[in-house]
């Protein structure tokens, strides 16, 4: 488990992140949403021992001193830019991780590798961008680490790449118990792999959880009406708290008992009416209202 | 796995790419084929370690280039990220990185070190007896070198964040001291201390504050004797001062890299304390400096002191301000703020700026304020172990007079000691009441009794010259002017007669030399001042030997009766002058009259050159251009044909005054 606790830091007088406390329990893929500027690679940064936090405590698995050697080893922090040496090819890195981490699998990554159809002798100089962001997830992910942080996650990946990349780390997630951080400033790089997110803003958690579980008293009903219908009395039903309409086509999101609001809207005689799956984004949405959070921004 | 193996698999993987590798082991394997090529041509003036420009420049240059090379990492967020993101302690990084560095110039340095110390001492037998020594001194000399200047660049990789700041900041820590206290500070000295020659503290300061003035003392590089080098032992306080260097500069590194913290890199400075050290000192180096540049060029400091200090503290305190504000600006006015605080304080540390200025205008009042005391010191009784004395224009060609050849020429500690001593007061006293024309001036050095040397300047009027009969006449002073060579070695050596045109041989037995010796000392200790403005001299004795103690050079002037008798005896025609040669021409040049450039004319009718002839006087016989002046404004050459060989001779002359 990693615990961070009141967890702040100050960048010449501003406040990069400010009081974070999260508890992020072990086999997990949790996600850090937030906007530029919003603390994220901070928060990783800190987690990964690079920099002090000014305020606060970081715990893994609660132990005294975290960022003591033998502690990091088991910890691989993949930044948004990593460096490599110069015409290091990703045999040459995998070469030096295993020094670093005693349970890297070579065999793992070039089976991996080999399956992206990346060529682990090539010098990663000559990769593209997303190349070379896969060659690194495939290492953090063979590094046999029990946590792993990473940093702008699947940015740069194609969307082919990207589900591939995902389909890893679900199969490792599922194959030996690890936790993952991942930092992404767009949500639909976490939505449909992270069990839990928190939004990060202005250096502090907006939110952080479970939001499917938490949007389960949410309900999304797509309806036509007949043009006599008074849609101001649906829209002002106390469980809406979304209406959209669209000619006689109606959107509507809901709080509260499903089966009921389902009823509320048949009393109005509707042409169609059918109750849809929330996605994350809408979910956020959901979630987001009422805090003054610009959700959008990250719902790209 | 064990802390030693950990360690030193960072060690190893600090070498990751061999730059450092090629370039030290490359370089100093060049320098091992240069100079087993020099020493296979020649051991006299080449030398592969102590005395070695070459190498001391090759290890100040390996010593910036590898700290660079190791601790650039410090400056690049990007690999920062990559290895403290690693499980290692950011110390360890740092550590291997130094021995690393350090490992590939020592073993290097120390097997080219042997390496040409065996050559050489399979080809100069006379290195035989010194290699050990000085194989073993040159590898500390220049592992010391190399020591201060990776620590200096250690030292600002560490303090910096950005790699211009590093650069600029090692130039500064290469070439402060020099300024501050080499330029700066002995400017105002000579500005404003009118007895001023040298303050052998300022000197010491320079030295000791530049490190490549230091690693030249560290490594002899100023000494061309090949004895001499090869015993060369630097100076104690050099020695100290280099330890002082390379222990300081460890410790200060040491903990910067503690308290280094990974997000300022990109800034000036990744540590606080390091951008107002480096606030404070660039800003009192710029005042002073300024300080005296304006005091410098205004030329006024002489004639109206006041007039020249206050603009020129105006003007340093404006210059410490200016830098001050610069680095502030280039700092952002962002470090050390407050967490929370908002906006930028680009005003802050107002206090230090002050400070600042304080310590200018403290630096030039203390000058302006200690000069009369500088001017009029004088020793008290029984502090002055020793007086050196020496006069422009005496006993010198006017060359060296010309070229401001004075210096602590003859050092009193016996019977001339209280004559010169008194001497030097009455100059001391009369120069602080202002009554001295200036004929020419002395310089004079006190050491006193408790090790200190003070140096002073003094004019020196024409009758203050002639006092100086009192100390020219006494037997140490002239044994210091005229000194005898080492009789026990002169027997080997050979003798020449030499009247500034030709020489001849001295054919003598060694008792005949030695007679020679008794009558010139005989002579010497006759001679008073007076006698010198009477007569130049007639020609040298020159005594020639391979060793150093015995070679030198006898003037004889006609009043030297007992030597010119000796020499008569022995055939030679003491009497001979210029005059006396057959002259084909004269060549004589004079300057114009606005001092750029000189006409020159030929003289070579019998009638134009019998004219000249007897005016001229060879230069060598120019001995004493104050007592027995000659005509300086004009350089002639005469041509002297040597009937018996069949060739030419030019001799550069002076006239005599009209």
């Amino acid at each position: 488990m990693i615990r961070m606790n009141d967890l702040t830091k100050y960048f010449d007088g501003v406040c990069a992140v400010s009081h974070i406390s999260l508890e992020i329990p072990d086999g997990m893929m949790f996600g850090l949403l937030g906007t530029n500027g919003a603390g994220k690679t901070t928060v990783l940064r800190m987690l990964a021992g690079i920099i002090e936090a000014d305020a606060g405590e970081i715990r893994f698995d609660g132990e005294e001193d975290s960022f003591s050697p033998s502690s990091r080893e088991a910890l691989f922090y993949l930044p948004d830019d990593p460096y490599f040496f110069p015409n290091a090819s990703m045999d040459v890195m995998i070469d030096f991780f295993k020094k670093q981490y005693p349970g890297m699998d070579k065999d793992s990554a070039i089976y991996m590798a080999e399956s992206l159809n990346l060529d682990e002798s090539l010098p990663l100089r000559t990769f593209s961008k997303g190349m070379k962001r896969q060659a690194f997830l495939i290492m953090a992910l063979c590094s046999g680490t029990k946590f792993l942080l990473c940093d702008e996650v699947f940015d740069g990946l194609d969307p082919i790449a990207a589900e591939m990349m995902k389909n890893l780390f679900r199969k490792e997630m599922k194959a030996r118990d690890f936790t993952v951080v991942a930092a992404s400033h767009k949500l639909g790089d976490l939505e449909d792999i992270c069990g839990n997110i928190a939004i990060l803003h202005k250096g502090g958690v907006v939110t952080a959880g479970d939001f499917r579980k938490r949007a389960e008293h949410v309900s999304k009903f797509q309806c036509v009406f007949q043009t006599e219908t008074d849609l101001d009395r649906i829209k002002q039903c106390p469980a809406v708290f979304r209406f959209h309409e669209d000619a006689r086509f109606i959107t509507l999101m809901t709080k509260g008992d499903s089966g009921e609001i389902r009823r509320m809207l048949e009393e109005n005689d509707p042409i169609f009416i059918n109750e849809v799956p929330l996605s994350l984004e809408e979910t956020f949405i959901a979630e987001m209202e009422g805090v003054g959070y610009d959700i959008r921004k990250v719902l790209q | 796995m064990t802390s030693e193996k950990y360690f030193s698999k960072w060690v190893k993987e600090a070498g990751r790419g061999h730059i450092v590798a090629f370039l030290s082991w490359g370089s100093l394997a060049g320098y091992m084929m240069v100079s087993l090529v020099r020493l296979s041509t020649s051991t006299e003036f080449d030398f592969f370690g102590m005395g070695s420009r070459d190498f001391l420049w090759l290890c100040e240059g390996l010593g910036a280039a590898l700290s660079f090379l190791e601790f650039l990492y410090l400056l690049q967020p990007q690999k920062l990220d990559f290895y403290y993101g690693l499980p290692v302690r950011k110390s360890t990084v740092f550590w291997s990185r130094y021995v690393h560095g350090m490992l590939h110039f020592m073993a290097p340095m120390v097997l080219v070190m042997i390496a040409c110390g065996l050559y050489e001492s399979t080809v100069d037998m006379e290195f035989m007896a010194y290699s050990a020594g000085y194989t073993g001194r040159s590898i500390l000399a220049f592992a010391s070198v190399f020591l201060i200047f990776y620590h200096i660049g250690i030292l600002l990789l560490t303090v910096c964040g950005k790699i211009l700041p590093a650069i600029l900041g090692y130039g500064a820590a290469l070439f402060y001291g020099t300024v501050l206290i080499g330029n700066a500070l002995t400017t105002l000295a000579e500005n404003y201390f009118h007895t001023y020659y040298r303050i052998p503290l300022l000197e010491k300061l320079d030295v000791i504050l530049t490190p490549f003035s230091l690693a030249g003392k560290l490594t002899g590089s100023g000494v061309y004797d090949k004895e001499e080098v090869f015993l060369y032992i630097p100076p104690m306080f050099c020695l100290a001062a280099g330890l002082v260097w390379i222990a300081f500069l460890f410790l200060l590194f040491a903990a910067a890299q503690k308290r280094r913290k990974t997000e300022r890199v990109g800034r000036l400075f990744a540590i606080p304390l390091a951008e107002r050290a480096a606030e404070a000192l660039l800003s009192f180096g710029a005042g002073v400096w300024s300080t005296s540049f304006c005091i410098e060029l205004s030329g006024l400091a002489a004639r109206k002191p006041g007039a020249a200090f206050v603009p020129g503290l105006f003007f340093g305190a404006a210059a410490a301000c200016v830098v001050h504000f610069l680095l502030e600006w280039g700092c952002k006015g962002t470090a050390g703020r407050r967490k929370g605080s908002k906006g930028r304080d680009r005003f802050r540390r107002m206090g230090r700026l002050a400070l600042e200025c304080a310590a200018v205008v403290f630096v030039g009042a203390y000058v302006f304020a200690g000069a009369f005391s500088f001017d009029a010191f004088e020793p008290e009784e029984g502090q002055v172990e020793a007086v050196g004395i020496s006069i422009a224009g005496l006993d010198m060609g006017y060359d060296a007079y010309k070229q401001d050849g004075s210096g602590e020429k003859y050092l009193l500690s016996g019977e001339g000691k209280d004559p010169a001593l008194e001497w030097a007061v009455l100059q001391a006293r009369k120069n602080g009441s202002g009554e001295v024309d200036g004929f020419t001036h002395a310089v004079v050095c006190y050491h006193m009794k408790n090790g200190k040397e003070v140096y002073r300047m003094y004019p020196v009027s024409e009758e203050d010259l002639n006092l100086f009969a009192s100390v020219y006449e006494t037997d140490e002073y002239k044994e210091k002017a005229y000194p005898l060579p080492n009789k026990r070695y002169v027997m080997d050596a050979r003798f020449f007669w030499s009247d500034g045109v030709t020489g001849t041989v001295l054919r003598l037995e060694d008792g005949e030399k030695e007679a020679l010796l008794d009558a010139w000392q005989e002579d010497v200790d006759n001679m008073e001042m007076e006698d010198l403005k009477a007569a130049l001299p007639l020609g040298f004795v020159d005594i020639d030997s391979e060793m150093r103690l015995a070679s030198a050079e006898m003037a004889v002037y006609p009043f030297f009766e007992r030597t010119c008798d000796f020499l008569k005896k022995h055939g030679i025609h003491i009497n001979k002058a210029l005059a006396d040669y057959p002259i084909s021409s004269v060549s004589v040049s004079s300057a114009y009259a606005n001092g750029i450039g000189s006409r020159r004319e030929y003289y070579e009718e019998p009638v134009e050159i019998e004219a000249w002839k007897e005016k001229m006087v060879p230069e060598r016989l120019d001995l004493q251009p104050l007592l027995y002046p000659l005509d300086y404004s004009r350089e002639l050459k005469a041509e002297v044909e040597d009937e018996a060989t069949n060739s030419v001779t030019y001799v550069y002359c002076y006239s005599l005054r009209e």
